[in-house]
């Protein structure tokens, strides 16, 4: 398959882990084309076994934060765990994208860390393509994971 | 000792099939002799499962017009880094409307010393550009991307590309074409080069023509045919080994 038709085949998975950052469809569309486009155009750059759905996720990250950064949104204050202090929660204009169904709107409700390896989790990708996509051991995925999967019990009401 | 294998994830990533099978003997150990592990594992299967039901994507595909954007876009990528294809490999249309309208807008364009010279070169371009040329039905007929086909009886337009360096950033509206109805384009340069043209969608140019020129010479273009857009940009590029050209010009289309 080459690197295009891997692209549209992956497309879905780009844009639910670009909607988990985002929070808004039309941003994270945009936002997964510009990563595409970016990929295609270093096309020729990248080794022949490079896997393109962990360099086109890592990507659809890095210029996700990179445009944060420049919006002066994101907080550099963080707890022991690396997480944000700035959980950032609901607001009503986020909740517009969440056509339906309590796990969006409890995704949203999680927060951005949670809620970016809940939605990798949930699209395919393993513990080891999570630590390796989001920079981390493989230790602090699995705590995050075990205190992001208990928030979502709660909130769903998991019995 | 149960705090511990749910607060470090053990259990989690049990449920969720990732440990080695040392881990796992340690996490069914522990359950073997906890309930309260039990049921928490039962609650870490369950969100396992709503999450992946909810999330996954491998039944799902991207949308048609978002494949064919990303077809687009990879072939863009290639005509861009190997514009020495032939001109048989193009699928896109161009447009080339200058030397009048371009020359009448800026002149500082004109490169053609003299009143003779500018006044003869406006005889030709204006006897071209009112000439309509129903030339019979094209050949090689060729669907494009982008809408736009080759083919069909045509209407004959040339200009005369302007040899100063244009600001790349000027954009030249040069009028309106009519969707659906063919038209061939020619142009002459300057100077000896090669030209290549390339339409530009959303920033992103991609070659659509490129031929070797020379000076004075008319290259008439393939018939092309817009359809399905209401604008068109072209960037023109004439290079040669110490000067290169650049002009942008866009056409409205007009529905017929």
């Amino acid at each position: 398959m080459d690197i295009a038709e891997n692209l549209i085949a992956i497309w879905p998975k780009l844009l639910k882990y670009a909607q988990s950052l985002t929070r808004n469809r039309h941003t994270a569309e945009d936002l997964v084309m510009e990563v595409i486009t970016k990929v295609l155009e270093s096309k020729e750059r990248l080794a022949h076994d490079t896997n393109i759905e962990a360099y086109a996720i890592r990507a659809v990250r890095n210029t996700f934060l990179n445009e944060e950064v420049k919006n002066k949104r994101v907080s550099s204050e963080t707890n022991s765990d690396g997480d944000s202090l700035y959980d950032d929660t609901i607001d009503e204009n986020s909740m517009k994208f969440t056509e339906e169904g309590d796990l969006e709107r409890t995704l949203i409700n999680l927060g951005s860390k949670c809620r970016e390896i809940l939605v990798l989790f949930g699209t395919g990708s393993s513990y080891r393509d999570i630590a390796d996509l989001l920079e981390l051991k493989m230790g602090t995925v699995m705590s995050r994971m075990a205190r992001c999967r208990q928030s979502l019990s709660d909130q769903l009401e998991v019995i | 000792m149960t705090d511990e294998i749910i607060k470090s994830g053990l259990l989690v990533a049990y449920a969720d099939d990732e440990l080695d099978s040392e881990q796992r003997r340690v996490v069914e150990s522990a359950l073997e002799s906890d309930e309260n592990l039990v049921i928490e594992l039962k609650k870490l299967k369950e969100t396992g499962s709503i999450l992946r039901s909810a999330l996954e994507t491998t039944h799902e595909k991207a949308p048609e017009h978002i494949a064919h954007k990303i077809l687009q876009l990879d072939a863009a990528t290639d005509t861009q880094k190997h514009p020495g294809s032939s001109p048989t490999f193009i699928e896109k249309i161009l447009k080339l409307i200058y030397a009048s309208i371009g020359i009448f807008k800026n002149p500082r364009y004109i490169t053609l010393g003299g009143t003779f010279a500018s006044g003869l070169l406006c005889a030709v371009l204006v006897s071209n550009i009112t000439s309509l040329d129903f030339s019979s039905k094209d050949d090689n007929f060729v669907i494009v991307s982008s809408g736009v086909t080759r083919g069909g009886a045509s209407e004959e337009l040339s200009f005369i590309l302007p040899s100063a360096v244009q600001e790349e950033a000027v954009i030249f509206d040069e009028g309106t074409l009519l969707e659906g109805k063919s038209f061939r384009l020619s142009w002459r340069s300057p100077i000896d080069g090669v030209i290549t043209v390339f339409e530009v969608n959303n920033q992103i140019r991609k070659e659509v023509f490129t031929q070797t020129i020379q000076a004075g010479e008319s290259l008439k273009m393939p018939q092309l045919v817009v359809t399905d857009q209401s604008y068109l940009q072209l960037q023109i590029e004439v290079s040669n080994t110490s000067t290169i050209i650049t002009n942008n010009l866009r056409f409205k289309i007009s529905p017929r």
